[in-house]
Parts: C-alpha cells; sequence; structure tokens
C-alpha cells in the first residue's frame, strides 16, 4: 500500500515528465498501428487473391518478426537515423504478420459451400472478394487488429532505445536506475493504455459485426 | 552483413548473460583454495577489460620483480561487491579499485567529494581503520564519466572544456543511457551546474550511443573517460572545468597482512605511481576491445615502453 501510494506521488512529482511520455507513447504506438493496418489488410486479401505468394509473403514478415529490436536499430541508425522514423519502422515490421496472416487465414476458411453458390451466382473473382469472403473474414481481421494494438502499444516501450521517448523512458530508467516506483508507474500506464484502447476497439467490432451480420 | 550484425549482438546477450549466471559458481570456487601459502599472492580484477589489463601489468611486475608466486584468480561477475569480501575474507590478496565506487558503494557515504586527492585519502584511510586494507599509490588515470563530441565539431566550435560547449549548446543534440538521467551526479544537475541549453535531449541504449553520434543523430554524449570507443570513433573528450563528476581514480587495493609480509609488494606496485594516463589506458582499452589484443600482451608492451620490465 505504502509502495503504491509513492507511485502515486512520484506520478505527481514527475507530472511533466509522465504527461510528456504519455503522449508520445500513445501517438507512436495508434500511428503504428494505422500504417500496419494501412498495409497489412490489403496484404493479406492480395495473398488470398494470389494464393501462390502467400508462403512469400508470410515467410518475409515473419522473418522481419523475429528480428530483436535492438539489432534492428543497431543497423538502421545510418538509414533511418534515430528518433521516431526507426521506431515506427520497427512497430510496422513487428505488427505486419499477425495482421497480414489473420486477413489471409480470415478469408481463406470461409465456408467453400458460401464462396460456391457465390461463384454460381456468377460473381467474379473480385466481387466475390469484396462482397462475400472479406465482410465473412472481418471477425477475425479485427480480432487480429486487436491483437496487434496491444501488442504494439506494448513494444512501442522500445522507442525509448533510440531517442523516440515514449513510457518506455520511464521503464528503462527505473530499471537502470534501480527505481522499482518508476518501472512500475511506466509499466502500469502502458498496461492501461493498451486495455483502454482494446476495449474501445471492442466496442468499435461488436457494432461493425451487429452490422455486417445483419 | 544483417545477419552478422544480429548474429554478434545475439552471441554477445548470451555471454553477457552467462556472466551473470556463473557467478554463483564462481563465487563457490574461489573459496576453494587460500593464498596463505608463503610465496604467493592472489591478483583478481573486476569484470570488464580495464580491470584486466590492469591486473595483468600488476601481475606481469611482480613476476619480473619478486620471488613470489603470483596467482591469477579471475572470478566471473566479480563487481567490487564480491571483490570486496573476497579480500577481507582473504580469497583475494589484491585487485585494482576505484576512488569513487569505494567511497560510494564500499563506504556507503553520500557526501561528494569534489577534489581527488581528497578523495582518494579518505578512502586510504577509512579502508585502513576500517578494514585493515591498504590503497597503494594510484596508477594516474580517471576513469569517470566525461562528455565526448565529434573531432569536427570540436574543431569548428573549438571546444575544449565543457564550458565552451554551454556556449554553443544550443546547437548540439545530447544522448544519454537512461540511468544518467536519473543518478545524483547525471543529467539534471550537470546540466544546472553548466547552464546548458541542448537542442533536444535523446534518451537511448548505450549500446546504440556511439553509432547515433557518429552518424550525427546526436552532437554529444556521456561517456567513461577511458572508453576504447571514444578512440575507435574519433571523438574528443572535452574536460570536466567544473570538477562535477565525482572522480574515479584507479589503484591497487591490497591486504595490510600482505604488504606486512611481502613488503616488496607495494615497492614493485609503487612503480606504476602516475604512470598510466587517460590516454595510455583509453589506449589499451581500445587495442583489446578493438583489435581483439590479448590482455597479456598489452600488459607487456606497456611494461617495456615505460621501462619497467
Amino acid at each position: 500500500m505504502a509502495f503504491l501510494l509513492r507511485v502515486l506521488l512520484l506520478a505527481i512529482e514527475r507530472k511533466s515528465l509522465v504527461l510528456v511520455s504519455l503522449k508520445e507513447h500513445v501517438a507512436i504506438s495508434l500511428f503504428a498501428c494505422f500504417l500496419i493496418a494501412l498495409c497489412g489488410i490489403p496484404l493479406g486479401i492480395l495473398i488470398a487473391r494470389f494464393r501462390t505468394i502467400a508462403p512469400w509473403v508470410i515467410g518475409i514478415t515473419g522473418i522481419l518478426y523475429t528480428i530483436p529490436a535492438l539489432a534492428l536499430f543497431g543497423f538502421m541508425i545510418p538509414v533511418l537515423g534515430i528518433g521516431i522514423r526507426p521506431t515506427l519502422f520497427a512497430l510496422f515490421i513487428y505488427g505486419l504478420l499477425p495482421l497480414v496472416r489473420n486477413t489471409y487465414v480470415g478469408i481463406t476458411t470461409v465456408d467453400p459451400a458460401i464462396v460456391e453458390s457465390a461463384r454460381g451466382m456468377g460473381s467474379t473473382e473480385w466481387q466475390l472478394l469484396w462482397y462475400v469472403q472479406i465482410p465473412l473474414a472481418l471477425p477475425v481481421i479485427v480480432a487480429g487488429f486487436r491483437t496487434v494494438t496491444v501488442m504494439t502499444i506494448s513494444v512501442a516501450t522500445i522507442a525509448a532505445f533510440i531517442g523516440a521517448g515514449g513510457l518506455g523512458v520511464l521503464i528503462f530508467r527505473g530499471i537502470t536506475s534501480y527505481y522499482t516506483e518508476l518501472v512500475v508507474l511506466g509499466s502500469f500506464l502502458v498496461a492501461a493504455l493498451a486495455v483502454g484502447v482494446d476495449s474501445v476497439l471492442g466496442l468499435v467490432e461488436r457494432k461493425l459485426l451487429r452490422r455486417v451480420q445483419m | 552483413m544483417k545477419i552478422v550484425i544480429i548474429a554478434v549482438l545475439v552471441s554477445g546477450l548470451i555471454l553477457g548473460g552467462s556472466e551473470v549466471f556463473g557467478q554463483g559458481w564462481c563465487i563457490w570456487s574461489a573459496r576453494v583454495s587460500a593464498s596463505e601459502t608463503s610465496g604467493r599472492i592472489v591478483v583478481s580484477n573486476k569484470p570488464f577489460t580495464e580491470s584486466y589489463i590492469l591486473a595483468e601489468i600488476m601481475i606481469q611486475l611482480l613476476e619480473h620483480h619478486t620471488n613470489l608466486t603470483v596467482e591469477r584468480r579471475i572470478i566471473e561477475g566479480g563487481t567490487t561487491s564480491i571483490l570486496h569480501p573476497a579480500l577481507l575474507s582473504g580469497e583475494i590478496d589484491l585487485y585494482p579499485e576505484y576512488t569513487g565506487t569505494a567511497w560510494q558503494e564500499v563506504l556507503k557515504q553520500e557526501n561528494i567529494i569534489r577534489d581527488p586527492m581528497e578523495l582518494y585519502e579518505a578512502v586510504q584511510r577509512e579502508y585502513e581503520e576500517r578494514f585493515g586494507l591498504l590503497w597503494l599509490p594510484l596508477f594516474g588515470f580517471n576513469n569517470t564519466f566525461t562528455l565526448a563530441v565529434r573531432r569536427e565539431s570540436a574543431e569548428k566550435d573549438g571546444l575544449r572544456t565543457f564550458s565552451d560547449l554551454a556556449r554553443v549548446s544550443e546547437r548540439y543534440v545530447f544522448g544519454a543511457e537512461p540511468d544518467f538521467f536519473e543518478r545524483k551526479d547525471g543529467y539534471e544537475n550537470l546540466v544546472a551546474t553548466y547552464g546548458f541549453r541542448f537542442k533536444a535531449v535523446k534518451q537511448m541504449a548505450i549500446a546504440l550511443k556511439y553509432p547515433a553520434i557518429v552518424s550525427r543523430e546526436v552532437d554529444v554524449i556521456n561517456a567513461f573517460s577511458t572508453d576504447g570507443l571514444l578512440q575507435k570513433f574519433n571523438l574528443v573528450v572535452l574536460e570536466d572545468d567544473k570538477g562535477y563528476f565525482p572522480s574515479y581514480f584507479c589503484a591497487p587495493v591490497v591486504r595490510r597482512e600482505v604488504v606486512e609480509r611481502y613488503p616488496e609488494v607495494s615497492e614493485v606496485l609503487g612503480l606504476l605511481a602516475g604512470r598510466i594516463s587517460d590516454e595510455k589506458m583509453t589506449r589499451m582499452n581500445y587495442l583489446v576491445d578493438e583489435e581483439r589484443r590479448d590482455p597479456k600482451d598489452v600488459a607487456r608492451e606497456f611494461l617495456k615502453e615505460e621501462g619497467l620490465i
């Protein structure tokens, strides 16, 4: 209890640092999610339509996914510098795999009977995709996006490795100077942010699915 | 190329981890034999390059000038919190220690003594009274925090000291690792002391600090004054002209019984007094860290150049 009180006092004492870090964290992770959705969903659709390239795309995004962040930053400094750009790049490549894969799996696992009947009614491949497969795959795609969002918010702490700020600043300062209250404060805010954004997306998801299923 | 870099970093992480795991085992192994047998002295060091080199220098010097059998006992992960107790219990007889570390970590003193010699004398006095340990003369270098800039910035803006940097700090981006922003002798008080107004301040992982300054993403970083990387990346160390950072001068710490029994130990190690400047230490760290030279060879070359062996 006394510990939590110290965390709270610390948050008040370092108010400006906490607020700036929180703002940076929100901006970085949400912008990264936006970029991931912008590329990941179309890419997933594309490989569902042209299935021969699917293993390649998923393989490559899978390899990117495994590169440790610090290594990535290390060799990208000459190209991307430090700060927001390498951070977005890292979050982007980490978020791509789950979303591409979920989109692909969602579309390719739509009931074949439904696909057949749509074809039987004379729809083209693109019509099939747009009016049948994507709407039916939407729950899986949205689930993938929610995973990516939560993950990105927590992984965005690596921004502090490379001068882009965010809540990772509090966490890494706390860890390297044995200041547990600071670590807990930073982690708590990251967790709260992730849970908050996820529940907002949950609401959106329910609305969206109700419309699709009507 | 990418793969190679990743492989290197990953293996670095694994090795770093194993150092931590190895700690427990090695403390145990250090207890197995004692150094009380006659004509025998056990030298140890901290687990980083500089300390290895210093131990080698002392070992070779003692072997050359005395009849003692010098045993080297490396305690993996053996930082001050392990070496100091090992010294007290006689498992080791001497190791190189830093005045600032001894004052803060071993003696747990809160106040900061700015004057390096005053600090050395205070540490020396306390160690002898409390622990029966002797501080031999200082090697000469000071491995403290400092600020480093690219050589061309130093030349263009005529930077030699921290105060010079304060004049032009609005044009400089500062980068440091997280704990520098939380230390008592860290960022906040540094800025207050010198009136720096940096254009931007970037917190980053310690491993990325040097790549960042080389690629001009930041212009000034905090650094350890004898780090071999300073030489590798052609950085210039600025002078802390207001004496802001506590000093970390280095000297051998040895058990009093050892010196009483073998007075030649302190005489011989006294030959090193003031012989190792910041530049010489940086150079030796560079040779071992960056050119992958053996600390033994680097130590021998140093002793030969100095005419000590």
